[in-house]
């Protein structure tokens, strides 16, 4: 979505040379340069503190060139300087969310959808941020369904909605929504992806084969693809030929459940290969994984769709309970938010200092958690 | 040696088709009715629900098919819960039951003169004549202490536990919760062992909370301890030894569920595969009757492709290619698939299960008991499943999955793959419900092989086989002598005259939690006679018959000598 400023502006802003800048990052905007939109309104806006278009132009750059935390700073201010607009909320939300920040970024996108029941992008971020977070859940689904009465041709909408029904096992509607999804647009890669795995999971080899090589020629050491295609490979029988990748996907191999698949796989294609002694390393790697981290990353996931669940009850109490378990496993600065946020909720403020405090030592000093120690801090505070 | 002599036609009421008009196998269709409400089949597992979400609430419970009279048709026992927090079965309804098959399509609850309630919260039952006295015996794997019921012979059971010394495992002092059991002679000493899978920790009242304020679940299995499971030594006097250490048994944790048998690697002495919850899957190999090594990771059937656990739930370990290699079939809940691992030989599986199109069709299904069984006697085993959500309320937490699941059938195609027949297979076959056990067995002598479900805090199924075709079949009840009595293990490999052989072993250990005929089922597809039948006892004689007539129960005694 491209930014009208400057039929907006010119009326507003004064003398001819702020006009003359103006119409510049109009220009670099409309060809998508926005990083070198960036100085160009960040004057405007030193000239122009009261307006909050141009704080939105400004935030949109931010958004575009992925500077997610300056882009949060600024669209919140223009939010709620404009608290009617869908479409604020809409890239306010987005760049919350795709800066990790999905709880809020989800209240944000609600928020928008209320505003504006026909605006389409907004209900498509927010299934796809429900979807991606891991909460696979119902309001996500109908989201992207409604992203799609609105818009029938959104392919992002079908992709994430194919995404919607794998995490939940339903492999055919995922196929169906994946398939859609390619139809509109071929060129895009997470979409191939998807259609090469339902592909693999319904056992239909040679085309899974087919995504997988195209996935894999523009992006070599993906590995989710890596994975697919030598398993895709190994189902066919072709061992030999799946050792590659195999292997690849293992030197690649960062996430939990990649790092056990591609050892898995490696043991049985070497077995199958009769070479025992690398089928045996690869089975003591993915013993290893399982024990390091396989029971962690599973407590670590209930606990944290447990928090989430019960902070959707109301009970902060329960939340407190829950991410003091997980903080006992592992620290993150996401856990150390949310356990200060429930504190807070529950009129503890010192507590959640505590917490917010510690999250910025172990993690960025964020806008959001300058928002919230800024909160605590002041006096009487409680949320 | 008069052949004719050892095979001896025990059901003399079966009437005998008069010539197979066709030589090819008719395509057939697998369906089932369920029976049992006019069979007088009125049984519920209550599981004792309790606000607290106790886990062993959602794992019960077992049930066998037995010939426990004698007379040649099978019995019916189910296994059933007690009251929580006392684990007692303090009230009737917590008492399991035994249902003696009238042979009319009817069944008598004859559990209060058996003195066959058990007692305590039940989970899984495993039939075997453990002192070779001709007479099945039941073994209860319980939540407390398990449980060994002796048949008296005279229709009644006695409480032999603490003589035989079966009351179960310790782990840190306290017993450890039994899920299921399997009786097998791993030795080939001519008395039969048992193997018992034990679950998790856990302690009455005592689960963590899970699930939102307002709808609690079950938890994660991730969330308990994991035990190990116990192995005892018959010592052919009526008692037992736990050699679960000395054996190697001990060594491995895991949270176990159905347990098989099978001789994997054909070197005369039986293997386990015990099917884990959320850990990986177990393969016992067992070295010589002296010890046994878990093999599972390296034989490749301790995950599923993508190299996580499953919740490993029921498992059967037959061949089910006929290509004498005896494979493995688990069971694993919504979002996973039922796996199948296809013996390769030389201690190798791979995993089928995309290939033979049971992932994409198995994804959406939570599985417990299941079987692997030529339930349309065209001579490939299919493959059964008992389905129920692990959660009784699931449908409550934002989800599209139901609680209640129709049970499902996959006909084998004898290409490799199977098919999910389920919805043609009659209206009972339609219906959902908290599926839990299932056993297998021929109830009628008919030839089908019928199946016998329980429901969590519902009515029991009793699903005769009615499937229509022309294709003939052979149940052979063995007789062992050298072996133990029931010849469980015995490997046996039949060849129809048009040179076509299958393979199948006897054994009880089905699914979960549950004991199956002891008698060996082939479906003949359109050989009206079978060629040769070649045993291989567990005590090591090969015995072969030749030339049988197909379509009756026949009864085949151990030859003492080679």
């Amino acid at each position: 979505m491209i930014v009208p400023l400057i039929a907006l502006l010119l009326a507003q802003v004064n003398p001819v040379p702020d006009a003359e800048r103006l119409k510049t990052a109009q220009q670099l905007m409309d060809s998508g340069r926005y990083a070198e939109a960036i100085p160009a309104l960040k004057a405007l806006v030193a000239r122009h503190p009261q307006s909050p278009t141009l704080r939105y132009g400004l935030g949109r750059c931010y958004f575009e060139v992925e500077d997610f935390p300056n882009a949060v700073s600024i669209l919140r201010k223009v939010a709620n300087e404009t608290p009617k607009s869908a479409e604020v909320r809409f890239f306010l939300g987005s760049a919350l969310g795709l800066g990790g920040n999905f709880a809020e970024a989800i209240q944000e996108l609600r928020n928008a959808m209320q505003l504006d029941p026909s605006f389409e992008p907004a209900f498509r971020a927010f299934g796809m941020f429900r979807v991606q977070s891991g909460a696979h859940s119902e309001d996500a689904r109908n989201a992207l369904e409604a992203a799609l009465r609105l818009d029938p041709k959104d392919a992002r909408a079908h992709y994430w909605l194919g995404k919607y029904h794998q995490g939940w096992g339903n492999t055919d509607q995922a196929r169906e929504c994946f398939e859609r999804a390619y139809e509109l647009d071929h060129n895009d890669l997470p979409t191939r992806l998807g259609l090469a795995q339902t592909l693999l999971a319904d056992g239909e080899l040679d085309a899974a084969l087919a995504h997988f090589d195209t996935v894999l020629k523009q992006e070599p050491g993906l590995v989710p693809a890596l994975v697919g295609q030598a398993r895709a490979l190994y189902d066919k029988g072709e061992a030999k030929a799946a050792q590659a990748p195999a292997e690849a996907a293992r030197r690649g191999a960062l996430a939990f459940e990649d790092m056990s698949g591609a050892e898995w796989l490696l043991s049985r294609i070497y077995r199958e290969l009769g070479r025992d002694a690398d089928a045996q390393a690869a089975e003591q790697r993915l013993t290893r994984i399982q024990t390091d981290l396989g029971a962690d990353v599973v407590r670590l996931r209930e606990l944290n769709s447990q928090a989430e669940r019960f902070k959707a009850a109301g009970r902060p109490d329960k939340v407190v309970e829950t991410m003091q378990a997980f903080l006992k496993i592992r620290e993150t600065p996401g856990a150390q938010i949310t356990l200060g946020d429930a504190f807070l909720a529950l009129g503890r403020p010192e507590d959640a200092e505590r917490c917010y405090v510690r999250a910025s030592q172990i993690g960025p000093l964020t806008d959001a958690l300058k928002d919230r120690l800024r909160l605590v801090r002041e006096p009487g505070a409680k949320r | 040696m008069n052949l004719r002599k050892a095979v001896i036609l025990i059901s003399p009421l079966i009437a005998l088709p008069l010539i197979a008009l066709f030589e090819t196998t008719a395509p057939s269709t697998i369906r089932f009715e369920d029976i049992a409400p006019r069979a007088g089949v009125k049984f519920t597992a209550d599981n004792s629900a309790t606000p607290t979400r106790n886990q062993i609430e959602t794992m019960l419970a077992g049930v066998a098919v037995l010939d426990y009279d004698g007379d040649g048709l099978l019995d019916l026992y189910f296994v059933n819960g007690a009251a929580i927090p006392s684990l007692h079965k303090s009230d009737t309804k917590y008492y399991n039951r035994l249902y003696h098959n009238n042979g009319n399509g009817t069944f008598t609850d004859v559990t209060e003169h058996a003195g066959a309630a058990g007692s305590g919260y039940g989970m899984g039952v495993a039939v075997g004549d453990y002192d070779n006295d001709g007479r099945p015996d039941i073994f209860l794997a319980n939540v407390g202490s398990n449980q060994l019921l002796h048949n008296n012979g005279d229709g009644t059971f006695t409480d032999f536990t603490a003589k035989a010394g079966l009351a179960g495992g310790l782990l840190d002092g306290k017993k450890m919760w039994s899920a299921a059991a399997g009786w097998f002679d791993y030795n080939n000493d001519g008395n039969l062992d048992l193997f018992v899978s034990n679950y998790c920790t856990w302690q009455v009242n005592q689960d963590p909370f899970c699930g939102a304020a307002g709808n609690r679940t079950y938890c994660h299995p991730r969330l308990y301890g994991s035990l190990h499971n116990s192995l005892y030594r018959n010592n052919g006097d009526g008692t037992f030894t736990d050699v679960s250490e000395e054996t190697g048994i001990a060594k491995s944790f895991g949270k176990g569920m159905g347990v098989s048998f099978a001789d994997f690697d054909g070197d005369g002495f039986m293997d386990v595969f015990v099917a884990n919850d959320t850990t990986p899957n177990f393969l016992f190999h067992n070295l010589g009757g002296k010890a046994f090594e878990e093999i599972g990771l390296s034989a490749g059937v301790a995950y599923a492709e993508d190299g996580i656990p499953l919740s490993g739930m029921g498992s059967d370990f037959r061949d089910v290619n006929n290509d004498g290699l005896p494979d493995i079939w688990h069971t694993a809940v919504e979002l996973q698939t039922f796996p199948l691992f296809l013996n390769r030989g030389r201690g190798r599986f791979i995993d089928a299960t995309v290939r033979s199109g049971l992932g994409r069709q198995s994804r959406g299904m939570s599985g417990w008991s299941n079987g692997i069984m030529d339930f349309d006697n065209d001579g490939w085993k299919d493959l059964f499943v008992a389905r129920g959500n692990v959660q009784d309320n699931v449908s409550a937490t934002g989800t599209d999955r139901l609680c209640p699941e129709p049970n499902s059938v996959f006909r084998n195609l004898a290409n490799g793959r199977f098919e999910d027949v389920s919805a043609r297979a009659g209206e009972s076959l339609q219906l959902a419900a908290l599926h839990r056990g299932a056993a297998f067995g021929d109830l009628d002598n008919d030839g089908r092989i019928d199946v016998v479900l329980t429901v969590l805090n519902g009515p029991a199924k009793v699903l005769r086989n009615v499937s229509q075709s022309s294709n003939h079949w052979i149940l052979l009840r063995l007789v062992g002598s050298k072996s133990n009595r029931m010849g469980l293990g015995a490997q046996i490999k039949i060849t129809t005259p048009d040179g076509a052989s299958q393979y199948n072993h006897a054994t009880t250990s089905v699914g979960y939690a549950g004991s199956s005929d002891s008698r060996v089922h082939f479906g003949l597809g359109a050989a009206s006679r079978i060629a040769e039948i070649e045993i291989r006892w567990p005590g090591g004689i090969r015995q072969i018959v030749r030339d049988v007539a197909a379509d009756r129960v026949v009864s085949i005694e151990e030859r003492q000598t080679q």
